[in-house]
């Protein structure tokens, strides 16, 4: 459902080009949990933000349900990004300006799809990651965990097919990270939800399906 | 340090050169703000020369043009007539009035010097009345009738501008250029007389000798009242004087409500405009605040960073206000790169290098001042940050 | 998706108080100051008076006479006999009014002085200005003619003279003559300055003749005509005169004259950039210096806005970056933060107008400009409008544009 064919990646700065990724041949199957891992500055992030559209490869091709993306041009990715992938990052990223609900009802913003039905799908999203009763709230007023717990929400309200999720529980105490694992683990289980997580962690690693190691821009079998 | 500092402003020149650009206008606007101030505050303390009180002012206005013959005759009437009133403790002539922008100017070149004056004219005793201050020679007097000379009495401007370290009594200002010109003699020098009232500058001012006795074409009389004249005079006076010469209209106005008025009318703009500039200098402070404010928050990285490598909150503080100070030096470099044409080219007469100075120098205090109030409360938030909480926040 | 985009825009309002004040403190208070000044102009030229038949009439109020080398040259309002001799001549106008300058002059009412503005005119006068009688009449032709002592007041004279005693049939007096009050009309704005004054009365009352020989003076002459068009053919009739056949009596032998029969816009810009020796009124030049100085006054706080918008938008790189995740187009954040600083712009507006309402109420409160009578009208809020536009965009598109094309990958990390 999501193939990386032959995927570099290099960063050009004033005078030196550095390669952070080199000839990467990845393929993640439809309800798969898989767990990407390495050590900092191994290209982990950059990988993740190549499956998410996020940004363009130097070379190679992406391919979502065997499409290969031909342009990386705004029209053209941003409704893949919209409808297939579901983001969750490290330092949660909520909108401080925006409620709880207003957060997690966001991906559906850009679709056409009326208040009411919005409404409505993030509340039951809201339900889902167990937040029913912060629905009103700002995000700064809730904890770490919780706040991250929003973030899940918002990346599953839009029904994506697949979630990426960067060190979701990195800034989060052991207690607390183990709650996200957890719920990404019945999400993965009831939803049939697929996953890939960058972690640093050996033990989230090893719950999950599939780990893949990456060293110095390549991958490590 | 200083260079330091100068490196980090540099390296976000993009979104300090708006900054920039709004500092220099801001201070250009403070400049002309303090020009304004410091040049009336200071024409305001310099006494006008004259005294105002119990001075009213008969205006003539003739329907047609002078007669010489026949206007000269009714004129002396009238000034019979108003003499009798018994109100009317002294009658004068005065040809251009008190406190309104009626003015006569002259300019003549003598010894290749251009000598430029207002000019005005007033009857012997009149000096002495409006109660001006005689610094060398004497007033006029009737030794002057009959003379081959004209006699004129100049103020101390005068000297100072054209004869300094001379003394003028007895020299010729006449026009070499007219024939038949009777020389126009100096007889004395006196202090001011201030004819457009507080707010004007100080100007090279001559008089001529008017006879009470033989006028010429004069349209104003100058009375002064004793103390207590009310209403009843003017509407008394304005009765005579249009049965005597109904062809003309009259006007009389004590020098005090010419006064008030006149104030009236340079201060009203003045205030419009020190309102608009006060809060258009507000607004720019409120905006540095802010945008030093987001600034601090959206660096608490490096702050932090400063902090672990051993900067102590008093630094941190310097830093930010000293980033501020070095932005709005920048600021005010610009504007004063512009600011300085105007005294060079002589755009406006009144702004000269002393004024100049001053306005500059009190300007830069302000701006400065006002960037540091600005700065200090946003440094003051960095300072409140503890390295190890800055650098978590990511 | 549009509703949302204001929801949105709403609750940034709300979460960040300080910098909705800054904004709307600077956009209200420069708003204000526009907004007074447009109006007063918008007085001055779309005059609500007598004057407010402003495009049938042509005022000639100055006259320049000089010699052939220009040594000698005198500029004032026009005397009588100029008039009469020249202005009498045009075909053009259907109708032509001769009036004096007005006069401050002291009256005395039992003992207590009123100084009221007088002009001296002709019956035609009440022809071709439209004011608004509240009592009476204006003087006929015949009262004009046989000059007799009738008078026409304002309102204020009428209460400063009789308190709220109707004051027809009774007199009025000053300089020693009587005249009988026949109309009370409205106060007359003060920038209605052809109209203005508190007293009219024939100046065939006038006690000598000495004015009919004057050909500089402080009389003006209105031009009339129903079809505006026509006015400017009289006003080139008019300088063709002055060119090739202008009457002219004068003890200095003056042979040139300089004048013309002006709309407000033209006798402004004229007296602005004055150039004694020319027909031209330069009012395209006026008209560029005005829009040039409201820039100007526009550029600090623009710079202002723009300063505060670039850092308001820098501190949500995050948000951003998060938005383009989850698949907001580039467009669609544009859109937003542009609905977000128009929204905020008319907010502003609303409150600059509402004080530049106050402020304009205070200006006809306190007679600083006597009479007047400032109005709001469609194009006052036009150009209000126009203004919050402009600010909008200036302020808000330059750091939107900007922010919106961010990469979403640094977007997230914060960096710019």
């Amino acid at each position: 459902m999501l193939k990386l064919n032959n995927i570099s990646k290099s960063f050009q700065t004033d005078r030196i080009e550095t390669i952070a990724l080199s000839n990467i041949n990845l393929h993640i199957e439809k309800g798969e949990f898989v767990s990407v891992m390495g050590p900092s500055g191994c290209g982990k992030s950059t990988l993740l933000n190549i499956m998410g559209l996020l940004d363009q490869p130097s070379e190679g091709n992406v391919a979502v349900d065997d499409k290969a993306i031909e342009s990386y041009q705004d029209k053209h990715i941003t409704g893949l990004r919209n409808e297939k992938i579901g983001f969750i990052f490290q330092s949660f990223h909520l909108i401080h300006d925006l409620r709880v609900i207003d957060n997690v009802e966001l991906p559906l913003l850009y679709r056409n799809i009326s208040a009411k039905e919005r409404k409505a799908l993030a509340a039951a999203a809201l339900e889902k990651v167990g937040l029913k009763a912060r629905t009103h709230h700002y995000p700064t007023q809730l904890s770490g965990g919780q706040q991250q717990r929003v973030a899940i929400a918002r990346a599953i309200v839009g029904k994506p097919e697949i979630l990426l999720a960067d060190e979701p529980t990195g800034n989060l105490d052991s207690h607390m990270g183990d709650e996200i694992m957890k719920l990404l683990e019945s999400l993965h289980q009831e939803e049939q939800a697929t996953i890939v997580m960058v972690t640093h962690d050996e033990e989230m690693a090893k719950r999950t399906g599939r780990t893949i190691r990456v060293f110095d821009g390549q991958l490590v079998h | 340090m200083f260079l330091h500092l100068l490196k980090m402003i540099w390296n976000r020149k993009r979104s300090n050169s708006l900054i920039i650009a709004e500092l220099a206008i801001a201070f250009i606007v403070v400049f002309a703000l303090s020009v304004l101030a410091i040049r009336n505050y200071n024409l305001y303390q310099i006494p006008l020369g004259y005294n105002y009180e119990n001075m009213w002012r008969i205006q003539i206005m003739p329907t047609r043009s002078w007669d010489e013959t026949k206007d000269e005759d009714t004129l002396l009437q009238i000034i019979g007539a108003v003499k009798q009133q018994p109100e009317v403790e002294k009658i004068h002539l005065l040809s251009n009035p008190t406190f309104r922008n009626w003015r006569g100017t002259s300019s003549v070149t003598i010894d290749g010097q251009e000598i430029y004056y207002y000019r005005n004219r007033f009857d012997d005793k009149a000096a002495e009345t409006f109660g001006m201050t005689l610094n060398d020679g004497r007033w006029f007097g009737p030794q002057d009738s009959n003379q081959n000379y004209s006699p004129v009495l100049v103020n101390q401007e005068f000297v100072d501008m054209y004869y300094p370290n001379e003394s003028v009594i007895g020299k010729n200002i006449a026009d070499p250029e007219i024939e038949d010109n009777r020389e126009m003699r100096i007889v004395g020098v006196y202090q001011a007389f201030r004819q457009f009232g507080e707010f004007s500058a100080i100007v090279p001012y001559v008089f001529t000798r008017s006879d009470i006795q033989k006028p010429g074409r004069m349209l104003g009389i100058e009375v002064k009242l004793k103390p207590n004249a009310d209403d009843s005079f003017e509407q008394r006076v304005l009765e005579i004087l249009k049965s005597l010469a109904p062809e003309n209209n009259y006007s009389i106005a004590s020098w005090e409500s010419q006064r008030d008025r006149q104030i009236r009318e340079t201060t009203i703009p003045l205030t419009i405009f020190s309102i608009i500039a006060s809060f258009l200098i507000i607004m720019v402070a409120m905006g540095l605040f802010g945008v030093l404010w987001q600034n601090v928050t959206s660096r608490t990285h490096e702050i932090g960073l400063r902090r672990a490598l051993g900067a102590t909150a008093l630094s941190i503080h310097k830093q930010i206000i000293g980033e501020l100070a070095i932005v709005t030096m920048i600021g005010v470099s610009i504007a004063f790169l512009i600011l300085v044409q105007l005294p060079m080219l002589g755009v406006f007469q009144e702004l000269d290098w002393s004024l100049f100075w001053i306005s500059l120098l009190a300007s830069l205090v302000f701006m400065l001042t006002l960037a540091g109030l600005c700065g200090y409360y946003p440094g003051k938030i960095a300072t409140n940050y503890s390295p190890s909480e800055a650098l978590h926040y990511e | 998706m549009f509703s949302n985009y204001i929801i949105t825009a709403w609750n940034v309002f709300l979460r960040r108080k300080f910098f909705t004040f800054i904004n709307l403190f600077g956009i209200s208070i420069t708003l204000t100051v526009l907004m007074v000044v447009s109006t007063i102009a918008d007085g001055y030229f779309y005059p609500t008076g007598p004057e407010k038949n402003i495009d049938n009439i042509r005022v000639i109020n100055r006259l320049v006479l000089t010699n052939d080398e220009h040594s000698h040259t005198n500029s004032s309002r026009l005397g009588y006999k100029f008039i009469k001799d020249n202005i009498s001549r045009l075909q053009a106008p259907e109708l032509i009014s001769i009036n004096s300058g007005t006069q401050m002059t002291a009256i005395f009412n039992q003992g207590r002085k009123s100084k009221l503005l007088v002009k001296k005119t002709d019956n035609v006068f009440w022809q071709v200005l439209d004011f608004s009688f509240v009592d009476g009449r204006p003087f006929t032709q015949n009262e004009f003619e046989s000059g007799q002592f009738v008078a026409v007041i304002n309102q204020r004279t009428q209460k400063e003279l009789f308190g709220e005693e109707s004051a027809i049939g009774k007199n009025v007096s000053f300089d020693n003559q009587n005249f009988n009050i026949i109309g009370v009309v409205d106060n007359v704005s003060a920038v209605e300055e052809t109209a203005l004054s508190d007293i009219w009365v024939p100046y065939t009352t006038n006690a000598t003749s000495g004015y009919q020989q004057e050909t500089m003076g402080r009389w003006d002459a209105i031009l009339y005509h129903s079809d505006p068009e026509i006015l400017e053919q009289a006003n080139q009739e008019y300088i063709h005169m002055l060119k090739n056949d202008v009457i002219l009596e004068t003890p200095e032998k003056l042979t040139e004259a300089y004048s013309g029969a002006y709309t407000k816009l033209e006798s402004l810009s004229r007296e602005m950039f004055y150039e004694e020796y020319s027909y031209d009124t330069h009012e395209q030049m006026f008209i560029s210096v005005m829009i040039g100085l409201v820039l100007l006054f526009m550029l600090l706080p623009s710079i202002n806005m723009i300063n505060l918008n670039v850092s308001r938008i820098m501190e949500r790189a995050s948000e951003i970056g998060v938005r383009k995740s989850f698949g907001a187009s580039t467009k669609q954040l544009l859109m937003q933060f542009i609905v977000e600083s128009i929204l905020l712009t008319l907010i502003g507006g609303v409150i600059g107008i509402l004080l530049s309402i106050f402020i304009i109420n205070s200006i006809e409160a306190s007679g600083i400009i006597p009479y007047a009578m400032f109005s709001f009208n469609f194009r006052i809020f036009v150009v209000g409008l126009f203004l919050v536009l402009i600010f909008g965009l200036v302020s808000g598109v330059y750091p939107a544009y900007k922010m919106s094309r961010l990469n979403p990958v640094t977007a997230l990390k914060g960096g710019f």
